[in-house]
């Protein structure tokens, strides 16, 4: 199946958005699936909590549904998911009396992941800086150009760049550091 | 590993991660859509009602609107103005010019913001304060003038923007009596140059003049160029003779307003002089003037000189430093070069023009075979090409023999070898010499059981594994009740890893500290770990300490770092035995890399030995010499990189075993 090619296709996520706003639940099954990685990847950078990132995520396509039909076609379809995800994060940073140790990933929310896959969850987690973490998850899993990261977190492109940078050495040299640590 | 590849893993891991709740989100989504169409049904209001609600929602509205207005305006960054000299700063203002923020980019921008604070100013004032600090901290000087102004603007007054702030830097320049060069632009998005940007960490200013510079002459990259300062940016720009100013290239984003200064170096004149001296060419000898300019070549800013006397051209390299002439070149005297009138190099003189060789194939494979010192017979797939290079007809030839691969570059009119390379072909020599090097599995398994204080392991298994790129004999056995798995370095016989752990069913008797049946809380667990480890809690930072459940039964998992070593335990919530101990060093640390250290590892100046005992110099009749560590095909090796008497050498030295896996000599 070519479904990985099709994934985050700007094109196509634009019909799925326009038929989602139609009421088409097949289309918004399959808006779902293919942008939910990068909302629930967002949405964990900004949180640093899994189960929080889960509800939000849940959240954001309820409002995604809801929203759909104000969706423009001239904007990016993913960067106007991400950033309904956005503002519902903030609103639930706020919320958050004071992040206390307990909000923030532990391996035990990692349920049945790999060890490899939690490993690279606590690194992002642990290692890198609030914006660094955003900037890393979303080019690795929204498709989104640099730019437009720039543009949903309102950062210059100039520093963007350079915490994505960064943060590809944090994880490069701790990975490196340590292939056995598990 | 590469970005990408890192990249892959947070992909993978956030998609593994992500829930599988569209049923839910399907519910809730669409009683959340009938909510909305209930709250709309109208309901019955007097009229006067409607009207003052209607009224509160104008209202409302209208401070939402001018709201969002004032906060727009006051707050969002409108333009992003970046200062590059070394010290590398960002300067973000709204749509009123007002600062919101100035962010250093390096330790040297640090130090010119000392302990300013530019919020709330105005740009100019800031813009002004900003440069008078580089010229006081003496980062702009004489002997190094050039500032890149790079505005980054979201609405269309980049370019107004970026005269301005032109104007006002030259004219701080002019009242201190100070002659800068004042470089600018306004960066478009393009995201090709942003990744150039990305990859050799630079700023997109920054990465624009270098992309201009590689557009006038290709045989910079940016990898050579992206150290460089501003200054030596600049000067390598205006090398071609003609100031930048006066050239009307449309395709040029850059403006610059004033010239570089090569003060910081020895200067035109005495390029020129110690060029003609080297050359044995007196002033009254050159022919039709002299061209000089700047280059960057093998990490030193060096001047270009290049005349014509008698029928010879000349070609002359001198480190603008310190002046001392590093290559001089006399080409044939048919390979003349033409300057034309205005003194300028004209590249395009052998074009259309066909050349012959003096020299024949047969002649051409020949010389090849000699210098390499192999015989015809030898040789399978040798391939052989003619062609121009910079003004000089030459044979490139390849070929190979059971052992390796041959690169030559043979002079078309001389017989000359112009290059000569050679690369050995796995297996390599080294592979032999490096398992003659290890200490032996019986060695490996009899330093683990010293270790762990066992006098037999009748069960132990030995195994020769890579790990890093580094040999490593894998040690398992168990003793006592417990399972003991190691790491031994097998070149250097080092513990690389030491791990113990209680088999099942035999915790009960062989607890290692607190044993109450109440259970152990996290702190009393991590005292454990930290006793039993020998440090003290101020000398260790935890990773990681919590609760989890193996193998059925409550845990604490604590893994904490010292600067040295990395440390992993699992003890028992209910008895608070030492369930698993495992202590490995960190890589990278100078006791880390045996490879280096080792007494059977090379280092990087032995290393270095080996290569110029290979070309047959001391060191110091080389110069420009480079070396580093590198990995190349899973293995570490050392680049060493060298020039002598006008030839470039590169060497690859096995940093397990000495061996030279590949030589090259180039004359360039």
């Amino acid at each position: 199946m070519d479904t990985a090619k099709r994934r985050l296709d700007p094109a196509r996520l634009n019909a799925l958005l326009q038929s989602t706003a139609e009421g088409d639940t097949d289309a918004f099954a399959a808006l779902y699936e293919e942008t939910k990685a990068a909302v629930f990847g967002f949405c964990l950078s900004i949180l640093r909590n899994r189960a929080d990132a889960e509800d939000l995520t849940h959240d954001c396509f309820v409002r995604v549904f809801l929203a759909a039909e104000q969706y423009r076609r001239a904007q990016n379809p993913m960067a106007w998911v991400l950033t309904i995800s956005r503002n519902l994060c903030l609103h639930r940073l706020r919320d958050r009396e004071r992040p206390t140790e307990e909000t923030v990933w532990a391996d035990e929310e990692a349920g049945t992941l790999s060890a490899e896959d939690r490993l690279v969850l606590r690194r992002c987690m642990d290692a890198l800086s609030d914006e660094e973490r955003s900037i890393a998850v979303l080019h690795a899993v929204s498709g989104l150009k640099f730019r437009e990261i720039a543009s949903l977190l309102g950062i210059p492109l100039s520093t963007v760049l350079s915490k994505y940078r960064r943060s590809m050495k944090k994880l490069r040299d701790l990975w490196q550091e340590g292939e056995t640590e598990g | 590993m590469k970005n990408r590849e890192m990249e892959k893993k947070i992909a993978a891991a956030v998609e593994h991660a992500s829930p599988n709740g569209f049923d839910d989100v399907l519910r809730d989504a669409r009683s959340g859509a009938a909510e909305v169409v209930f709250t709309e049904t109208p309901k019955r209001r007097s009229g006067w009602v409607r009207a003052l609600s209607c009224a509160a929602a104008l209202v409302l509205v209208l401070a939402a609107v001018f709201g969002v207005y004032l906060y727009r305006t006051d707050y969002a960054v409108a333009s992003t103005v970046a200062l590059e000299v070394n010290p590398s700063l960002e300067i973000r203002v709204n749509s009123r010019e007002t600062v919101l923020e100035v962010i250093p980019k390096n330790d040297d921008a640090k130090a010119v913001i000392g302990d300013m604070d530019f919020k709330g100013s105005k740009l100019d004032v800031t813009v002004n304060a900003l440069v008078g600090s580089m010229l006081r901290h003496g980062y702009l000087s004489d002997l190094a003038n050039s500032i890149l102004v790079t505005v980054d603007s979201k609405d269309s007054q980049g370019a107004a923007l970026q005269d301005k702030l032109t104007r006002e830097i030259n004219d701080l320049f002019a009242t201190g009596g100070f002659s800068g060069a004042v470089l600018s632009q306004t960066v478009r998005d393009d995201s090709a140059l942003a990744a150039l940007a990305e990859e050799y960490g630079i700023t997109l200013g920054k990465a624009q003049l270098i992309a201009e510079i590689i557009a006038k002459d290709s045989r910079y990259t940016f990898e050579s160029l992206s150290g460089l300062t501003i200054n030596d940016l600049n000067l390598i720009r205006n090398s071609g003779g003609v100031p930048v100013e006066e050239t009307a290239d449309p395709a040029e984003k850059i403006v610059t307003v004033g010239s570089a200064s090569d003060a910081g170096y020895i200067g035109k004149d005495a390029a020129r002089r110690a060029a003609l001296e080297a050359a044995g060419v007196t002033e009254a000898e050159v022919l039709d003037g002299v061209w000089i300019g700047m280059d960057w070549e093998d990490g030193v800013m060096v001047y270009e000189v290049e005349f014509n006397a008698g029928s010879w051209g000349y070609e002359c390299e001198v480190n603008a430093t310190d002046g001392r002439v590093l290559q001089c070149e006399r080409d044939e005297p048919h390979q003349v070069t033409v300057v034309n009138g205005t003194g300028h190099h004209d590249e395009d003189e052998h074009h259309g023009t066909v050349q012959t060789a003096a020299l024949s194939e047969a002649e051409a494979y020949a010389a090849a075979f000699a210098d390499a010192g192999v015989s015809e017979a030898d040789v399978t797939g040798k391939t052989i090409r003619y062609e121009w290079d910079d003004g000089r007809a030459v044979y490139e030839i390849e070929f190979r023999t059971e052992t390796a691969v041959y690169d030559y570059e043979i002079d078309g009119d001389t017989g000359a070898v112009v290059k000569g390379e050679k690369e050995q072909l796995t297996p390599r020599s080294g592979e032999s010499d490096a398992l003659a090097a290890l200490i032996g599995e019986a060695e490996a398994k009899a330093a683990a059981l010293r270790h762990a204080g066992v006098p037999d392991g009748t069960d132990a298994v030995v195994k020769l594994d890579r790990d890093d790129g580094r040999q490593v004999y894998e040690v398992k056995f168990t003793s006592g009740g417990s399972a003991y798995d190691y790491e031994i370095d097998a070149m250097s016989g080092a513990i690389l890893k030491s791990e113990k752990e209680l088999l099942q069913g035999q915790q009960a008797g062989s607890a290692d500290g607190n044993e109450s049946a109440a259970g152990v809380t996290l702190e009393q667990a991590k005292a454990i770990a930290f006793q039993h480890a020998g440090l003290s809690e101020t000398a260790v930072s935890v990773v990681k300490a919590e609760k989890d459940t193996d193998d059925g039964k409550t845990v604490y998992e604590i893994e904490f770092r010292t600067e040295s070593d990395e440390y992993e335990y699992k003890i028992d919530a209910a008895t608070g035995a030492v369930l698993k101990s495992e202590k490995e060093g960190l890589k990278g640390t100078s006791s880390g890399n045996t490879a280096q250290t080792g007494g059977a590892g090379v280092t990087l100046e032995q290393a270095k030995a080996i290569a110029l005992k290979h070309a047959g110099f001391a060191e110091s009749a080389v110069s420009g010499m480079k070396a580093k560590q590198d990995r190349d095909d899973g293995r570490t090796v050392y680049e060493i990189e060298f020039r002598s008497g006008g030839d470039e050498y590169e060497y690859e030295i096995d940093a397990l075993t000495g061996a030279i896996l590949k030589s090259e000599r180039d004359r360039d």
